[in-house]
């Protein structure tokens, strides 16, 4: 039955996952040219200055900051806009199979395909940042992304209980909690700047269990 | 079973963004600016000094033992931090205790640093630069190369982002020399060529001893100086000034300050304290201000609610000292009210430049809102779970305000 | 004799709003259930109940024993539902949706759904978004029939069909259902489909069960009664026991009851109201519908 849910999952998911594939192609390529760009702009010495004292790359490598976002606002409006639209999700929660089941594996098939594409950006700045810069650069701008991939899967989390809830009411302040929490993974403006990453995680950690409520109020007969 | 958990999840990342937010908010409403006087010493009258700005352009001058000053008085009896004002009134006197004041003489005989909580260990990327201490040239020039330290020393050509083989070796060889030991630990220097000159870098190596580390015509010049290896260090600071007194700086992690004396590495204990404890410097809290001034020095400790001026000698003999206190954060009216509003507040931003999830508990004053939450949650809320009291018991009004939006569904 | 499905006092409230009133009904297996009424008479309200999408305020529903907002997985198995304006994974195609449905049922008749949708002549990988209601409504009851349960549910099944879908459908429903010992629970605001199908009826009004017995029963022994007296106009009223509905149209007075001829010209006598020319005008199964419901 799992195989059936990644089934139907991959059918609304594909065209995204592709699309977001080549963003993440795009996106890279962005930042080679911005990288090379400033390199020959600013000669290579004084480019490093920049990079290593103004954090530059995290300019260079805006996208990266964003597309994770759009890549969990993507997948969980994807997956679950065409569940809720005409209460078509009454078929879902219908299956043989339980409410619990179904919506933790939708939203953990969901992650698993968010988390193939952050880890396909991830490689790839990897192999871009490599080019031009020593370890110790490398190493500061990927642990800076370790953020901006939390903050793309608490959206995913997030707009996907959104989405689950039936009331409009609920939708709105659930809407103000999203913001907020997700503009906690946004907040640096240098390298490597966060400490106690595990309450970060954490806090991502607990959110697929919000779907259960959504998923509980629907089949209570919520308006 | 799972319902009921999903449900207090929610409640909980309720309770995190009210948290986050809410204080913040209140303070930004309600917090309102507070005069804090400015304290200065002056060498004219040996008298602390003060001008208090209030708002509208309004500024108060006056000394601690009750005189008011006009600008222009004011002015005058600092003249070390005015003299450019002065010397175009044509006030600036003469002399003070044998010094002759001019705007070069006080700009070439003064000099000033100061240590705040995040230049300490701001998040940074452990590549530096090493200029060439013997330039040819008027001003410092841009290397063409930059170095990691760690385990060995090694330049990095940016151009080909590949170690360059036969450098790294030499100044391998000269640290080893030295009897540096590797690896290194703490690597301070000042990458900057907005400087004079340039005296490298100061690093702690694997036994805690100090070395510098310079480029003379190209060569490696590794000096153990030779400074006790048994000082706590927290954070060593290097400044390139023509006085040549000192090199820098090294912060203790029990808040002292040295300067590093170019004379033979020596080291000058800073005062931190003055004469008790009271307002001591913890540099995790407070700003520190060194001053070197032609016939004196200050050091100002700046927080919450005070400021601490202790006025020593060219020799650092004690004179005098004065602290100007104020109503500190805590015990101003809107953050009373906050602190009996909500119970805690969580935030992201620390002094130290970093980003950390931190909570601050406002034990006891916060038991007056967790009360009324409870209380509200008693009387106009209907039968509710269990948890729900004791969350609201341990998160007060950001727990009712989370159990109250998300309704309970049996 | 078993129930498949028995609400007992079933009662709901939308907000203040009462729309279920202490309902009743048991549903025996491998009969025909309908239920008829008029918008906002609680239709919709029971059959989510059923369905296990609304909880009732107050009183339950059991279907094969278990109650309805928390069935099973393996109860849910053996129930087909058939939601309002046939609802499908719009975004699957025809055979996507075979495939994906195939893997929850271990009796999985694919045939059933193959025979149907090799009628519409439409590739296998149409989508089923593209599809007009009609040809959709194929796809569902294809997979209602495929997933072969015990007990079907179907709101509303007739809403948006073209009377030739419709006979389609009916004729369907009735053949799998007759041979196979299936029980079913439908909605619908079409009276002739129901009255050919349907075993047990009931018909609901606002916040009242209005009748529970065959349309037979129905047909035979519900009376419409029309005379010409401006007197009688307000004093004549429904009440449950005599007269079920009146209708006034300047001094022509309709009155719809249960009762015979006699009965009803001895109770106008006894309220003081002459109908010398009182007669009976027969109804169709529908006038007798909205007679019974009104028109309002």
């Amino acid at each position: 039955m799992l195989k059936a849910i990644l089934y139907k999952e991959w059918i609304k998911l594909r065209w995204g996952l592709l699309v977001i594939a080549g963003l993440t192609v795009l996106s890279l390529a962005y930042s080679i040219g911005m990288i090379n760009y400033y390199i020959e702009f600013q000669g290579a010495f004084s480019n490093w200055m920049y990079v290593i004292g103004k954090s530059l790359l995290l300019k260079n490598i805006v996208f990266v900051k964003i597309l994770p976002l759009i890549t969990g606002l993507a997948f969980a409006l994807l997956q679950f806009v065409p569940e809720m639209a005409g209460n078509r999700m009454r078929l879902s929660y219908h299956l043989p199979i339980s409410e619990k089941r179904l919506l933790l594996s939708s939203v953990g098939i969901g992650f698993m395909f968010l988390l193939a594409e952050i880890l396909f950006l991830f490689f790839g700045l990897w192999l871009v940042v490599s080019i031009n810069y020593p370890a110790e650069v490398v190493q500061k701008a990927l642990m800076s992304t370790l953020p901006w991939f939390l903050g793309g899967s608490a959206i995913y989390f997030l707009i996907s209980f959104i989405i689950l809830e039936p009331s409009w009411t609920y939708r709105i302040i659930y809407g103000i909690v999203a913001y907020g929490l997700t503009d906690l993974y946004f907040r640096a403006s240098t390298y490597d700047q966060y400490q106690t990453l595990w309450a970060f995680i954490l806090i991502v950690a607990v959110m697929p269990l919000t779907v259960m409520y959504s998923g509980h109020r629907f089949r209570r007969g919520i308006k | 079973m799972l319902n009921k958990l999903s449900r207090y999840v929610i409640v909980l990342l309720i309770v995190v963004v009210s948290a986050l937010y809410l204080p913040d908010f209140f303070s930004v409403l309600f917090d309102k600016k507070i005069d804090t006087p400015r304290i200065d010493y002056s060498a004219v009258i040996n008298e602390f000094v003060y001008h208090n700005y209030h708002g509208m352009g309004q500024i108060d001058y006056g000394d601690i033992a009750g005189n008011t000053y006009s600008e222009r008085e004011y002015f005058q009896l600092l003249p070390f931090s005015y003299y450019a004002t002065l010397e175009k009134w044509q006030q600036l006197p003469e002399e003070i205790e044998g010094f002759e004041l001019s705007s070069k003489s006080i700009r070439k005989n003064s000099q000033f640093f100061r240590i705040q909580t995040k230049d300490i260990n701001p998040p940074s990327v452990p590549i530096y630069i090493l200029f060439e201490a013997e330039s040819d040239y008027a001003q410092l020039r841009v290397p063409d190369d930059v170095f990691r330290l760690d385990n060995k020393i090694e330049f990095i050509d940016p151009v080909t982002n590949s170690v360059i083989e036969e450098k790294s070796e030499r100044f391998q060889q000269a640290m080893l020399d030295a009897g540096f030991q590797f690896p290194a630990d703490i690597v301070a220097g000042n990458p900057t060529n907005r400087k004079p000159f340039d005296e490298g870098y100061f690093i702690t190596d694997a036994n805690d001893d100090i070395f510098q580390l310079k480029m003379i015509k190209g060569e490696p010049e590794c000096i153990k100086t030779g400074i006790d290896p048994g000082l706590d260090i927290r954070q060593i600071f290097v400044s390139e000034n023509l006085r040549k007194e000192f090199y820098g700086w090294i912060l203790t992690e029990d808040n002292k300050v040295y300067l590093i004396m170019y004379d033979g590495y020596k080291l000058k204990e800073v005062p931190t304290r003055g004469k008790d404890d009271k307002y001591a410097y913890d540099a995790d809290e407070m700003t520190f201000r060194f001053y070197t001034y032609p016939v004196n020095r200050h050091i100002r400790i700046s927080g919450d609610g005070f400021t601490k001026m202790i006025v020593v000698s060219n020799d650092f003999e004690y004179i005098d000292e004065h602290v100007e206190t104020w109503t500190p954060y805590d015990k101003r009216t809107a953050s009373i009210v906050k602190q009996f509003l909500f119970p805690f507040e969580l935030s992201t931003y620390t002094p130290e430049k970093y980003i950390r999830l931190q909570m601050d508990y406002y034990w006891p004053r916060n038991l007056a809102g967790i009360g009324l939450s409870l209380l509200a949650l008693v009387l106009f809320s209907r039968r509710r779970p269990w948890l729900d009291y004791v969350i609201v018991l341990l998160t007060g009004v950001f727990g009712l305000i989370g159990v109250l939006l998300v309704r309970h569904e049996d | 004799m078993e129930h498949v499905i028995e609400c007992k006092n079933l009662t709901h409230y939308y907000g203040n709003n009462l729309v279920l009133n202490d309902l009743n009904l048991k549903v025996e297996r491998g009969r025909i259930f309908g239920i008829l009424g008029k918008n906002g008479t609680g239709k919709t309200t029971t059959i989510n109940i059923l369905m296990g999408f609304l909880r009732p305020t107050r009183g339950k529903c059991l279907v094969f024993g278990e109650e309805s907002h928390n069935l099973s997985p393996a109860t849910r198995q053996k129930i087909g539902l058939l939601h309002e304006g046939h609802l499908a994974y719009d975004f699957m195609t025809i055979k996507q949706v075979e495939h994906f449905y195939s893997q929850f049922f271990p009796g999985w008749k694919a045939d059933y759904y193959w025979d149907l949708i090799g009628k519409l002549g439409l590739s296998d990988n149409h989508k089923i978004r593209n599809m007009s209601c009609g040809q959709r409504s194929q796809v569902v009851l294809g997979l209602i029939f495929a997933q072969d349960p015990e007990l079907l549910i179907l709101d509303d099944y007739s809403m948006g069909l073209d009377p030739g879908y419709r006979a389609l459908f009916i004729d369907y429903l009735q053949e799998y259902v007759h041979e196979k010992n299936k029980t079913v629970f439908l909605t619908s605001h079409i009276i002739q489909d129901v009255e050919k199908v349907v075993d047990d009826t009931i018909i609901m009004g606002y916040q009242k069960l209005l009748l529970k017995m065959p349309l037979e029963t129905l047909k035979e022994n519900f009376h419409r009664f029309e005379f010409r007296n401006p007197r009688a106009i307000g004093v004549v009223k429904s009440d449950d026991d005599m007269i079920s509905n009146v209708e006034y149209v300047n001094d022509k007075i309709t009155i719809y009851s249960f009762k015979p001829l006699k009965e009803i010209v001895a109770y106008l006598k006894k309220l003081g109201i002459s109908a010398d020319d009182i007669k009976e005008i027969p109804m169709t199964l529908e006038e007798a519908f909205i007679g019974l419901t009104g028109k309002y």
